[in-house]
């Protein structure tokens, strides 16, 4: 039992972490929770499906898979920077604190919209190319835990993920850069920083990081319009009670989440789960405002 | 003059458009020269460092620097030709370290050539050993030490400096003032200063700005020697 708890609960942290790392990096430097967030892992999710389609879906796995991939990441970087260019970039330069929440939800919306529109409101199959490509890495180390070839792949993917977007932002000078921007937009432009440029680069990640949630949630398939933005909140919820801005406080929140909410469903209380989830992170951030890891202002 | 590296030519400059707090303002910074500003609070002297940096809005007036016009230049644009900043607050990035911090600064910010970092660690050695540690565990001192070894490794024609000693101790300040003495010859400086005593001090010219005007300029001496002037900003009775 807590074996499972333990295993389910790190694959949901894992799926969690995809949703709330791009949710991370934009909240803190932009400084608005995007609620379009979610929407647009719906719009990468489904630009893998259509990628996955052309290039033979369950004919063609592996390359159906590379395909998808590379379609997700070119649906989802195209939708964000659109967004950022017609709406986002003219309210953030207004400080329309409000305001840029309400366009943002309106943007999930309409992208919401538009998926139903272009690809109809049912559910997509479960296409599921990796368990077709490879059921021979099917292994279970536990008898009554029991991850699929593509489970394991997305926890694992998560995991390089976490490691390149630290490397990134630590090791690099664009990452320092991104940070710079992050913290103090006006004292990085008289450092030198092209802040605009840098923006648009951090759109293009937070649009990447949706990507790979989007691609993740192809894989595991089957995928509605609202697939995506049932994750906004659960991952807002992860960024904030890690602390905005900060990589290991997006992951432990997930992790919180994500074993909270598998504990909840193994003992036999999956109604309840939301409900003790977001009572944890009521009590986190009673204890700790800024979250588990944010700095006190 | 011809060894002005900073030149301001009638500048007007403020946030809001129409009301200028900035209001006609001529001078220049010269080669291993440091120039302090002074005044009383209100008078402009940050909205216009401000807006040499490209962070206040200039209205009219032009400023270059050597033979670039930065009118209508964006703070980044203005730093790669050749100003180096370092605002009164706000002026590091405390998620980061020192060494973070003094990479931000360069190489290859600006187009003049910046200092070696072994430099910047001579001029103000407190930093060497501090290089790893988070720059929110420094004092108010060490703080400007790195807001400006930051400016001076991305090799800046000229530094604009708002008010380094506020919030120092006596002993701080005294320290950044030796070393920004020691380092005219390299960079000259536009200093904005309320410790109008120190900033005389180690200063060559002094300008006096009040209600958005340069009301005097003169040598350090001179004004110390002025009652009236020592009276409102030295705190020395009139005889």
């Amino acid at each position: 039992m807590i074996a499972s708890i333990l295993v389910d609960g790190v694959f949901l942290s894992a799926l969690l972490s995809l949703a709330s790392l791009g949710l991370s990096l934009s909240y803190a430097v932009f400084r608005f929770p995007n609620f379009a967030h979610g929407d647009l892992i719906t719009i990468a999710a489904y630009g893998a499906g259509a990628g996955a389609m052309l290039a033979g879906g369950g004919e063609a796995p592996v390359a159906s898979v590379l395909v998808g991939a590379a379609a997700s990441v070119v649906a989802a970087i195209a939708v964000m920077l659109l967004a950022d260019r017609l709406v986002l970039r003219t309210l953030l330069a207004r400080r329309g604190g409000a305001a840029v929440i309400i366009a943002a939800f309106a943007i999930g919306l309409l992208l919401r919209n538009a998926v139903v529109l272009l690809f109809g409101p049912a559910e997509t199959e479960a296409a599921r190319p990796l368990e077709i490509a490879g059921p021979v890495l099917n292994f279970y180390p536990f008898a009554a835990v029991r991850l699929t070839t593509t489970e394991r792949l997305v926890i694992a993917g998560t995991l390089a993920l976490i490691v390149l977007v630290h490397l990134l932002l630590r090791r690099t000078a664009l990452g320092r850069d991104l940070r710079a921007v992050a913290e103090n937009p006006e004292l990085a432009g008289v450092c030198g920083i092209v802040v605009p440029r840098l923006r648009v680069l951090a759109w293009a990640l937070v649009a990447a990081f949706c990507a790979m949630a989007g691609l993740a949630l192809f894989l595991l398939g089957p995928v509605r319009p609202e697939t995506g933005a049932e994750f906004t909140l659960p991952a807002l919820a992860a960024v904030i009670v890690g602390g905005v801005g900060s990589i290991a406080g997006t992951l432990a929140g997930a992790l919180l989440i994500g074993i909270a909410e598998s504990a909840a469903v193994h003992l036999g209380m999956a109604e309840w789960r939301q409900v003790i989830s977001f009572g944890l992170i009521i009590l986190v951030l009673c204890l700790r405002p800024a979250g588990l890891f944010g700095q006190r202002a | 003059m011809a060894d002005a590296v900073l030149r301001l030519d009638e500048v007007c400059a403020g946030y809001v458009p129409g009301l200028p707090i900035v209001d006609g303002v001529s001078l220049e910074v010269r080669r291993g020269e440091i120039l302090a500003l002074f005044g009383p609070n209100g008078a402009g002297k940050s909205t216009l460092v401000k807006a040499i940096a490209g962070t206040a809005l200039l209205f009219a007036g032009r400023i270059s620097c050597g033979a670039i016009d930065l009118a209508g230049r964006k703070p980044w644009q203005i730093a790669r030709a050749g100003v180096g900043y370092v605002p009164q607050r706000g002026n590091v990035f405390t998620d980061m370290t020192v060494q973070e911090n003094l990479a931000l600064g360069g190489p290859g910010r600006s187009n003049g050539r910046g200092m070696e970092l072994t430099e910047v660690l001579a001029l103000f050695p407190e930093l060497a050993a501090r290089r790893g540690v988070g720059v929110r565990t420094l004092s108010g001192g060490q703080r400007q030490m790195v807001a400006i070894g930051r400016a001076l490794l991305g090799g800046p024609a000229v530094l604009l400096l708002d008010e380094p000693s506020a919030g120092l101790s006596p002993k701080a300040a005294g320290q950044l003032f030796a070393a920004l003495a020691t380092l005219k010859q390299r960079v000259p400086i536009l200093l904005v200063e309320q410790n109008v005593r120190a900033a005389l001090t180690i200063a060559d010219r002094a300008i006096l700005l009040a209600e958005g005007r340069a009301r005097r300029e003169a040598t350090p001496a001179a004004l110390l020697a002025d009652p009236a002037l020592a009276a409102a900003f030295l705190g020395t009775p009139t005889p």
